[in-house]
């Protein structure tokens, strides 16, 4: 071989050898461009409703002595009504992490389904608010795992929530380019793990090895011969083959450990309130899959529409409850000092009062649009160097809406998706 | 679909019937070229040569003619080649919608129990089926907790291998609401023979979790 046609064929290749990578694994041209910040992200919603007056402002009392500093003492008229639950670990949250103290939800009804949808989906729901449908803009797990090269499968991405309803509807979008395809793993924990659940999944027929092969040869000749397919998203989201039977190991191991009465008093509280077994299921999939994005909800603080000193108690909850999240993210290897988790509740509460009158002589508190309701705090903790520990803004800045870009900032693919995104990633808490 | 084709087609040509011109029977009309009076010479002859080639170019201008002119003179006879009325079905039988929640377990529960679930047993089955995004995964676990139930209505294996054919018919008819085609039944039967291990459990299961079987 010539000289020239040796230096000609060796520079191909070496570009080829370069170029390849970016184009093979996801079918994607090109892959996300910028770097992470951490591989996991955890975003806690810290919803049904919570005031500032009661969080930031403490206006009867720390009632998150788990998440910020401070001892102030509960209002004496309701502190017989609030249970205190001590202390989950030595550093409050606000020590490793940035909280901003006044946060917006800035547009869009200061309901719990649009709350939820505007901050997972990144852009305030203003016109197509139907709680019978999915959300028209991309879910931040489509964002995620379309936009992630290469691109993951669903065990990366799970939607915890407390609750059905309409909850159920946020795991993907209807968008055209997104769907069921880049869609989380959805789970409502109370249903599943139930005598209901148990009674219905708990007991399956066992087959060999063998015999599933026979089973998936054969489903795949119906298949084949199925000419109409499946409508995407008629299944909901599809786990992959090879990975059904883990999730389905897993559902069948935490029936076991129900049933062994390992799910009554896990955290030795002497029970579990609706948000803790939500958020203590949250942790069962973590230390089972560790996702790189993982979202979870509360809610029981909602109660406050009819019973304000039993919201207080259920903010004691779910303070305690996201302490012990971040503990369970800090001793699961793989995701200790490589997470990020960020908390904000969907929207605010009233500041004027509605006329129901609790056992305790306060007054219950709806939300219904006002500035108030529109006030929230947002905290984002993880490791030193990667998030700035121990910073309060207490300024007005940040929106719910900025969550979704700080996500893909954090899993490096905020560069391929900002120009479908009005919100900001929220610069001041990152390193 | 119903599809009833007519195709109306009017024969407009027809052969002409060659044997018919003088010039290619052979028989006499014209006597054959060689020999005779060609042999013996003279003007006379080249006269009758001649005449004999005009008489063979005339009937072969003829013949031509009577090509060109036939056709048209004969009477249009009117075919209609017609069908008869067909029922013409894909072989998944033409399923578009998607069963709803209740549909599935209700009719896996009827297919698998041959008695209708009853509402508690709908309510409770439901739960779960809300509470989990990926409902194919759901669903084979409702089926496998079906399958190991102990009332649970499945052949025996040697009544299966005793027909093939017929278990497959059976089969078909129960969860698809069709009869296989010949393929399917070709190859499922060569998949149940060759394969010791397959039981009917087997092949309920896989048809029960296959893509047509969410469908109606």
């Amino acid at each position: 071989m010539k000289r020239r046609g040796f230096i000609k064929k060796a520079t191909a290749a070496t570009a080829g050898a370069f170029i390849a990578p970016y184009i093979l694994p996801s079918g994607r041209l090109f892959a996300a461009t910028g770097a992470r910040v951490v591989d996991h992200v955890v975003f806690c919603l810290f919803a049904g409703g919570v005031r500032n007056l009661e969080t930031m402002h403490k206006a009867d009392g720390n009632l998150m002595p788990n998440t910020l500093l401070g001892n102030e003492s509960i209002s004496s008229d309701i502190a017989s009504g609030v249970q205190s639950l001590g202390q989950v670990g030595g550093q409050r949250l606000q020590e490793v992490g940035t909280l901003y103290k006044e946060f917006r939800f800035a547009e869009g009804p200061t309901g719990h389904f649009s709350g939820h949808s505007s901050v997972m989906t990144g852009v305030y729901n203003l016109a197509d608010i139907n709680i019978r449908q999915r959300p028209s803009a991309p879910t931040v797990f489509e964002y995620y795992r379309k936009h992630t090269s290469p691109e993951t499968n669903a065990l990366n991405a799970w939607w915890v929530s407390n609750s059905l309803g309409p909850y159920p509807a946020l795991n993907y979008s209807t968008h055209p380019s997104y769907g069921a395809l880049y869609g989380a793993n959805y789970i409502q924990p109370a249903s599943i793990i139930s005598q209901a659940g148990y009674e219905s999944l708990g007991n399956p027929k066992t087959f060999t090895q063998a015999q599933h092969d026979l089973v998936g040869e054969m489903r795949g000749f119906f298949d084949n011969n199925f000419g109409n397919q499946t409508i995407p998203g008629s299944a909901g989201i599809s786990n992959a083959q090879a990975d059904v039977p883990e999730v389905q190991q897993f559902l069948l191991d935490s029936f076991q450990e129900a049933v062994a009465g390992q799910y009554n008093n896990p955290w030795g509280l002497g029970g579990m309130s609706g948000d803790m077994f939500n958020i203590f299921f949250a942790e069962k999939v973590i230390q089972r899959f560790q996702p790189e994005l993982l979202v979870v909800n509360m809610q029981d603080v909602d109660v406050c529409h009819g019973n304000f000193t039993a919201y207080a108690n259920a903010l004691v909850r779910a303070d305690y409850a996201m302490a012990h999240l971040w503990q369970t993210i800090q001793n699961t290897p793989g995701m200790a000092n490589n997470t990020i988790m960020i908390a904000l509740p969907e929207h605010g509460r009233n500041l004027q009062p509605n006329t129901v009158i609790d056992p305790y002589g306060r007054y219950a508190l709806d939300h219904t649009n006002d500035e108030m309701s529109r006030e929230i705090f947002c905290l984002v903790t993880g490791p030193s160097g990667k998030v700035v520990q121990n910073q309060v803004i207490s300024q007005v800045q940040g929106q719910s809406i900025d969550v979704v870009p700080t996500i893909a900032k954090i899993l490096g693919f905020y560069d391929d998706i900002s120009s479908m995104l009005p919100g900001q990633p929220l610069n001041a808490a990152l390193v | 679909m119903n599809m009833k084709s007519k195709f109306p087609f009017t024969c407009r040509y027809k052969s002409p019937v060659l044997t018919d011109t003088p010039f290619l029977r052979g028989n006499g009309a014209v006597p054959p070229f060689k020999g005779g009076a060609e042999e013996r010479g003279g003007g006379l002859i080249s006269s009758l040569r001649m005449r004999r080639l005009n008489t063979q170019v005339l009937a072969l201008l003829i013949a031509i003619l009577n090509l060109g002119l036939l056709p048209s003179c004969n009477k249009d006879k009117n075919i209609i080649y017609d069908v008869n009325d067909v029922n013409v079905n894909r072989p998944e039988g033409n399923k578009d919608y998607v069963k709803s929640l209740a549909e599935f377990i209700s009719i896996a529960y009827t297919d698998l129990f041959e008695t209708s679930i009853s509402q508690a047993q709908l309510q409770t089955l439901a739960v779960p089926y809300s509470g989990f995004g990926d409902l194919k995964l759901i669903e084979d676990m409702i089926i496998k907790n079906f399958l190991n139930d102990a009332n649970v209505i499945v052949p025996t294996s040697t009544a299966m291998r005793a027909n093939v054919d017929q278990f497959l018919m059976e089969t078909y008819q129960k969860f698809l609401n069709r009869n296989p085609n010949e393929f399917e039944l070709w190859h499922m039967k060569n998949v149940i023979d060759e394969n010791a291990e397959i039981t009917p459990e087997l092949v309920y299961y896989a048809i029960m979790t296959s893509n047509e079987y969410r469908y109606y």
